[in-house]
């Protein structure tokens, strides 16, 4: 089945951008794509530089670590892992010692102000500080991009704003960020809202 | 794949979630521990049935005399028989081609023993040098009875560890004097017949020497002879002819089963040999089902944990774990449980074995130990099969897009 019909988009380097649309109209299609978790058919793909087609699954778990941190709408964070754990977990895929995991996890979990919660597990967090787990874990490998699919999707509106600033702060030390959201509010606060409709695109 | 850090991975993904690799332990314990035993079970069985030879050599048989139980031509039920010299001297010269050795016995119970101050009543055998082979009899001192003892009619003792105990402690008894029924007699070794006190509470004198100053005649109890390398079914023959001959010549009726008997153990040997192979037979169809039945439930097992942890290996996936990494993931984890749970149902099994040979004890059952290697083997098989039941999830694992395991249900 064809999702996306005819996809032209450029998302610059740095920019904070959202990708607007209802259920159906192929946002989360588009972004597993930019996140290199589905394959596309026709058409081509390339982030810094580099052709994103018919990887390998190894190579796209390397490609994965270096460029990419994601954010879910349900957090994902493995539940027998404490906070920390959680965030160095994508270090460990990148043979970083555990030592040296554990010091650069603490220095995330500070900068989203959760390091008194380093040790908790996601069990005994609050929504709002899961997410925030979440995105110090995105951030660990220093990637280029983050991925954030609907991240305040689970979240009250007090919450939601909280996350978002955050999120708005990553993107202010250079990174790009992209949102996947189907909230106004959310979308209005990003610098560029790319609307789908039926799989193309209808505003950018 | 070995490292330090993924072994703490492992380790911590084991002890946050322990209840699903304790149920994996378990069946890999449980397999193990039942063919450790089952071997154990077995090998105490043939054991049994070996040590029940070891006291006589399993190519041999013996002839012994009793009380007739029927009248025939015209005498008594009831009657002694005797063997004589004649008889054994007659069947050793008529069966030289198959008989390559034997011995004549005769014995008296009781007789009184003194070594220095010490005293003691003893059974006293007459021999020739032979019955060493034919009873596999050990000697722990000195040397056993010679063809010299024997010509010259020597008197010359073997004398039975447990004689040997009580009478002369401990210490040097080789060339020293016992007085056996008053006569002394030099000690030139001392023997040991397995576990069992009443063949180490003997002592064995030249059956000439015997007969020269214990008994009035030349009466002989029991032959024991050598078959050599005849096949069974000859030994059968032989035992007929034997039997007949004696028959015969001391006129016993030949339906009367009491008054001579003979004790093939040739014969008895090939009955235990098929006992031995039906064990084995059983034994091993046991542990086959046991290993199979272990192999699915680790395999069920590994499968129901890939499926409760598909979004964990979802979410490792999306980090950056590459399909060699999530399988050596799940094949670390499996290999780990079932070395360890393996090795902790063989000790079990190992244990109970202790457990049971230290409180059973029956002549057909001995020391069902298992050796080293079979339970290595067992072992091997088994982790072998935990890895194998382990690849199959963990390869689906691996093939599962993260985009998959990620949906949200």
């Amino acid at each position: 089945m064809q999702v996306l019909k005819g996809i032209d988009l450029n998302i610059k380097s740095g920019e904070l951008v959202s990708i607007m649309g209802s259920s159906g109209s192929g946002k989360s299609t588009l972004l597993n794509i930019l996140g290199m978790l589905d394959n596309y058919d026709v058409g081509s793909y390339t982030l810094d530089g580099k052709l994103i087609k018919d990887l390998s699954e190894k190579k796209a778990a390397i490609y994965r670590s270096q460029f990419l941190g994601f954010v879910f709408q349900s957090f994902n964070l493995i539940n027998f892992k404490t906070a920390w754990e959680n965030v160095s977990l994508p270090l460990y895929y990148q043979k970083v010692p555990r030592s040296k995991r554990k010091e650069l996890a603490l220095q995330r979990l500070e900068e989203v102000g959760l390091l008194d919660w380093a040790e908790h597990l996601p069990s005994e967090m609050s929504g709002g500080q899961k997410q925030r787990v979440a995105i110090a874990r995105a951030l660990i490998a220093d990637p280029k991009v983050i991925l954030a699919d609907e991240p305040t999707g689970a979240l009250d509106s007090v919450t939601s704003m909280e996350v978002l600033d955050l999120l708005k702060k990553v993107n202010a030390t250079g990174k790009t960020v992209i949102i996947v959201t189907h909230e106004n509010e959310i979308a209005a606060e990003t610098e560029r809202i790319i609307r789908l409709k039926d799989g193309r695109i209808i505003s950018s | 794949m070995f490292n330090r850090d993924s072994w703490i991975e492992i380790l911590q993904t084991i002890l946050k979630n322990p209840l699903r690799y304790i149920l994996t332990g378990i069946s890999v314990a449980v397999g193990i521990f039942i063919l450790v035993f089952l071997l154990g079970i077995s090998a105490g069985l043939t054991n049994g049935a070996a040590s029940m030879f070891g006291k006589i050599a399993i190519n041999s048989m013996s002839v012994e005399t009793g009380r007739t139980s029927l009248s025939y031509q015209g005498t008594k039920p009831n009657r002694r028989i005797d063997f004589s010299n004649y008889d054994f001297t007659k069947i050793k010269t008529d069966h030289k081609d198959e008989i390559p050795f034997g011995s004549a016995f005769e014995r008296i119970w009781g007789i009184q023993m003194n070594w220095g101050n010490e005293s003691g009543n003893y059974s006293l055998a007459g021999s020739n040098s032979s019955i060493l082979e034919l009873l596999k009899l050990d000697v722990l001192q000195g040397r056993f009875l010679n063809m010299n003892d024997e010509n010259e009619a020597k008197k010359s003792v073997v004398i039975g560890v447990d004689v040997y105990k009580e009478l002369c402690k401990e210490g040097e008894v080789v060339g020293t004097l016992i007085s056996i029924g008053g006569v002394q007699f030099k000690i030139v070794g001392v023997f040991k017949r397995g576990e069992n006190r009443w063949n180490n509470r003997r002592c064995f004198i030249p059956i000439q020497t015997f007969h020269k100053l214990f008994s009035p005649t030349d009466r002989i109890d029991e032959f024991y002879l050598s078959t050599g390398d005849l096949a069974v079914s000859e030994t059968v023959e032989l035992e007929e002819e034997l039997m007949s001959f004696l028959q015969t010549r001391h006129k016993v009726n030949p339906e009367d089963d009491n008054a001579i008997t003979t004790n093939n153990n040739n014969v008895e040997n090939a009955k235990y040999a098929n006992i031995g192979v039906g064990i084995k037979a059983f034994v091993f169809v046991i542990g086959l089902m046991t290993l199979v039945s272990g192999i699915i439930g680790i395999s069920n097992i590994m499968s129901i944990v890939v499926k409760e942890r598909t979004r964990e290996l979802g979410i490792r996936k999306a980090l950056g774990a590459t399909p060699r990494k999530i399988i050596g993931l799940i094949l670390q984890e499996s290999l780990l449980i079932t070395v360890l749970s393996g090795f902790l149902g063989m000790i079990a099994g190992i244990l109970v074995l202790e457990l049971v040979s230290y409180f059973i004890e029956l002549e057909y059952f001995k020391n069902p130990s298992i050796d080293f290697n079979s339970a290595m083997t067992a072992l091997f098989i088994l982790i072998v099969s935990g890895v194998i039941s382990g690849l199959v999830p963990a390869v689906r694992a691996a093939r599962l897009r993260p985009i998959v395991a990620l949906r949200d249900e």
